[in-house]
């Protein structure tokens, strides 16, 4: 049974929070990472295969990296419709980008479209400690408000890029089991 | 006074050392009949036959070894000249003494060897022992044996000069050992005091480990609260508390403190109190009239003397104690034995009962003749009683006089209350003790009486029990009956035993019936379950059965929709068909419209606009970033909240000795 699971996956949050530091970090298996800031314009999509761990299934990833300027916003919320899952990115030196990380999951929510949607929310430039202002027990209170998980870390430092993911492949692969097991049973 | 707690205190310590002696006691025979004790002595003897054989090999080794050694040894340079002496060289050696050269004297003894050692081997002691006379005192003189070959060839210059040449490089060596020494303790002496100084750092730098430790822990805790996000507001609740906990701790110290000195002080006044009554007692000791002293004296000894004589016997009672408890242990393992004891004792207590009741006996003859005396004795008694009754008749005549006289004296004591009082209360006091006389005397009487009786009673009672002991003397078992009787009791003793055996086993089988009882009951409770389970499942199965038991139907709905789903796949495939054009067409419109954008023009410059907006985007990226790094350097409020912290810290420093010193 060796089938192939795909998953739409967004990545959302501010502008220069380190959302495509994070998605290339993930996708490239050397967690590469650049120090300088290249704008995202519009939407660029990677994909990435996950195996799932004790199983013959694999789950490909879509990578949506989509631009936080309000510029692309339309744009973005074209693209975000019938989404699997979702990253919720924010840089805790940055209160405008966690506050803006509702606005976000309102946008994907009022989409509609994706019963099932499985989230996270990471809380990047965790080495950045001097400068933090977003504790770990606020992002977790917001995530838990939102009903995701909480993922906190840090792109420079190679910390925590992996975690969020498998838990999203994970989470969709359960309820891509649980979905085909009722199917089963129905037929 | 304080004489006696002093002996009482020797004699209180000679108690409590005696115990521990007799323990002592106890276990010394006890090792020494074990087998340690068995292999002390065994090992002692062992060790001083090492120690004499080794003595007697060192001895060998020392002396000897000397004399020995000169024969092996010499064979290089004494023996050929000693063995070459009687025979060549007494020229040579001549010769030597005049021309001291070492390299002709080798060769010479050299040349000597040979013949030598033959016929040293050969001739052996009887060349060897005058020659030996000539060696002792050499090596007498504190030359070890081992130089004695060297000094062979030496031996035959030793003049003045040589040995004055001798003593002084052996001065000079002294000399050099001195100052090494010196120089040695002058080291020693720098170490020594670099020493303390190393160790007074050690101190401080131990005390300066214990101090960072304590502000590592400190930042553990804080780095601990941190990741917690511990609130600061529950932090300085916590403080507080722990501020009010120390506070009470101290208070309880200074309590204690407190009170820990009072009792010192109280200590000390009791101990100088202490001295003072020796003091006093010493005194009046030294103060004493010389016979009193000489009596004091005399009794003290007498006091020491017994407390020995105490000591003394305490021991031999231990003694003879442990030997009671080792017999009474062998007792103890043999109950036949015990039995046998139980029986001796009961023998010997009726033996002497019987010897007593004898002596009874014999002191009052035949029952006849107790009779009489018996009788007599009564009416001495009546006769006694007699006399008391008419004792009685007349202190209650004297009691009337005297109350009459008592009347007379209350009349009189009216008259004068003052002058008669004394008199009065007298006079009530013997009243009082001659009412007490007569309301005892019945009583005292009748007790005598009703002794009386009971003896008499005594009497017949134990010469009854006499004649019955006597023909039970018949009766007592023979020696084979006790045997039998034994025996007897020894196979019952053991019945006995094994009954109590099964009586343990079934008790363990009880319990481990129990046990499996309980298990059973556990196990009868999930059977319960599982059954009520199954009951459900069975219920649902039966409903499926309805379903199910039509299986041509089943059958015929799958074979429906498999028709049906193969139909959906035909009609999919056509489609997916239809849509792989469809893509076609859409792409190959994409390609045109990129064609078409990549002609526009305004195209061209958004896509410019776009990259010089992310060119700018960039720049601003980083011109903010390094705005907030320089910001979060130069941010102050967090140093200046911890330097008012310091030096808060600091002022409650300087305000502590402050205190203190105020105080
Ligand atoms: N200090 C620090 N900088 C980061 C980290 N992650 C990303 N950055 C920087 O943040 C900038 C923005 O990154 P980017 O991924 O393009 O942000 P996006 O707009 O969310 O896609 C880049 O210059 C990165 O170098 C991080 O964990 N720590
Ligand atoms: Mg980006």
């Amino acid at each position: 049974m060796n089938n192939i699971i795909r998953a739409k996956c967004l990545i959302l949050g501010d502008s220069t929070v380190g959302k495509s530091s994070l998605t290339q970090a993930f996708v490239s298996d050397t967690h590469q990472y650049q120090k300088n800031y290249n704008m995202t314009q519009g939407v660029e999509i990677l994909t990435k295969m996950i195996n799932v761990p004790d199983t013959q299934s694999s789950v490909e990833l879509y990578l949506y990296d989509c631009s936080g300027k309000e510029f692309y916003r339309g744009l973005v919320t074209k693209m975000s419709s019938q989404a699997s899952l979702i990253v919720l990115v924010y840089d805790v030196t940055s209160e405008n980008s966690f506050n803006l990380v509702t606005t976000f999951h309102d946008l994907v929510k009022t989409q509609g479209n994706n019963d099932g949607l499985r989230g996270v929310v990471f809380a990047n430039k965790t080495d950045l400690t001097n400068r933090r202002k977003i504790s770990p027990k606020a992002g977790r209170d917001l995530a838990n408000s939102l009903g995701l998980m909480y993922f906190e870390g840090s792109v420079k430092d190679q910390k925590g890029i992996d975690a969020p993911f498998f838990y999203l492949v994970n989470e969709w692969f359960k309820l891509y089991m649980d979905k085909t097991q009722s199917f089963k049973l129905l037929s | 006074m304080d004489e006696v707690p002093v002996n009482r205190t020797e004699i209180g310590g000679l108690f409590d050392h005696r115990p521990v002696t007799a323990a002592g006691s106890i276990d010394r025979p006890g090792t020494r009949g074990s087998v340690g004790g068995a292999a002390r002595p065994s090992s002692r003897p062992a060790g001083a036959t090492d120690r004499t054989e080794m003595r007697q090999m060192s001895s060998y080794g020392d002396r000897p070894s000397t004399r020995q050694a000169i024969t092996p040894q010499a064979d290089g340079s004494s023996r050929p000249t000693t063995s070459g002496r009687p025979v060549t060289a007494r020229p040579v050696s001549a010769a030597l003494r005049n021309a001291p050269g070492t390299a002709s004297r080798l060769l010479s003894t050299a040349s000597l060897q040979r013949p030598g050692t033959r016929t040293g081997v050969a001739t052996g002691i009887g060349f060897n022992t005058p020659i030996n006379v000539v060696d002792r005192p050499i090596t007498q003189q504190g030359l070890s044996g081992m130089k004695t070959s060297s000094r062979g060839p030496q031996r035959q210059v030793q003049d003045k000069s040589y040995f004055l040449g001798l003593l002084r490089t052996k001065m000079s060596e002294v000399v050099n050992e001195v100052g090494r020494l010196t120089t040695e303790m002058e080291s020693m002496k720098q170490e020594q005091s670099t020493f303390l100084t190393y160790d007074k750092r050690v101190k401080e730098m131990a005390q300066e480990l214990t101090e960072l430790q304590g502000t590592l822990a400190d930042y553990n805790l804080m780095v601990d609260l941190l990741n917690t996000d511990t609130e600061k507001g529950e932090v300085d609740a916590e403080t507080r508390e722990v501020a009010e906990e120390n506070k009470q701790d101290e208070q309880e110290l200074d309590a204690l403190f407190s009170r820990k000195q009072h009792l010192q002080a109280t200590a000390v006044q009791l101990e100088t109190e202490i001295q003072e009554e020796r003091h006093m007692g010493e005194s009046m000791v030294a103060g004493m009239e010389p016979n009193l002293r000489q009596r004091y004296v005399e009794l003290q000894s007498q006091n020491t003397s017994l407390l020995q004589h105490l000591d003394h016997n305490q021991h031999e009672i231990d003694t003879i104690d442990t030997r009671v408890a080792t017999l009474e242990d062998e007792l103890a393992t043999s109950k036949v034995k015990q039995e046998a004891v139980g029986l001796y004792e009961r023998l010997q207590e009726l033996e002497e009962k019987r010897t007593e009741i004898q002596a009874e006996n014999h002191k009052r003859g035949t029952p006849k003749e107790e009779r009489e005396r018996l009788l007599l004795q009564v009416k001495e008694d009546n006769a006694e009683i007699a006399t008391m009754d008419r004792q009685v008749s007349e202190v209650q005549e004297q009691m009337r006089q005297l109350t009459d006289e008592l009347h007379q004296l209350d009349q009189e004591l009216e008259e004068n209350q003052s002058e008669r009082s004394q008199k009065y209360r007298e006079l009530r006091k013997r009243e009082e003790t001659i009412d007490q006389f007569l309301a005892g005397f019945e009583v005292t009487q009748a007790e005598e009486l009703s002794r009386l009786d009971i003896m008499e009673e005594n009497n017949v009672d134990i010469l009854e029990k006499l004649s019955t002991h006597l023909a039970h003397f018949k009766h007592l078992p023979s020696t084979n009956e006790f045997d039998v009787m034994r025996s007897d009791l020894a196979f019952k003793e053991g019945e006995l035993e094994k009954s109590k055996f099964t009586e343990q086993g079934l008790k363990n089988q009880n319990l481990n019936l129990q046990s499996n009882l309980q298990k059973i009951e556990a196990l009868e409770s999930k059977v319960q379950k599982e059954l009520v389970e199954l009951k459900e499942r069975l219920a649902t199965m039966d409903e499926e059965m309805v379903e199910f038991s039509d299986v041509a139907g089943l059958r015929a709905r799958a074979e429906d929709r498999r028709r049906q789903l193969a139909a959906d796949r035909e009609q999919l495939e056509a489609r997916m068909v239809a849509a792989s054009l469809n893509i076609k067409e859409g792409k190959a419109a994409v390609a045109s419209l990129k064609s078409q954008l990549q002609e526009n023009e305004t195209h061209a410059q958004l896509a410019a606009l776009e990259k010089k907006w992310a060119h700018l985007e960039q720049t601003n990226f980083t011109l903010r970033e390094v705005v907030a790094q320089r910001k979060a350097e130069s941010n102050y409020l967090p140093t200046k909240v911890v330097t008012r912290a310091s030096r808060k810290l600091n002022q409650a420093k300087n305000y502590k000795p402050a205190r203190s010193s105020s105080d």
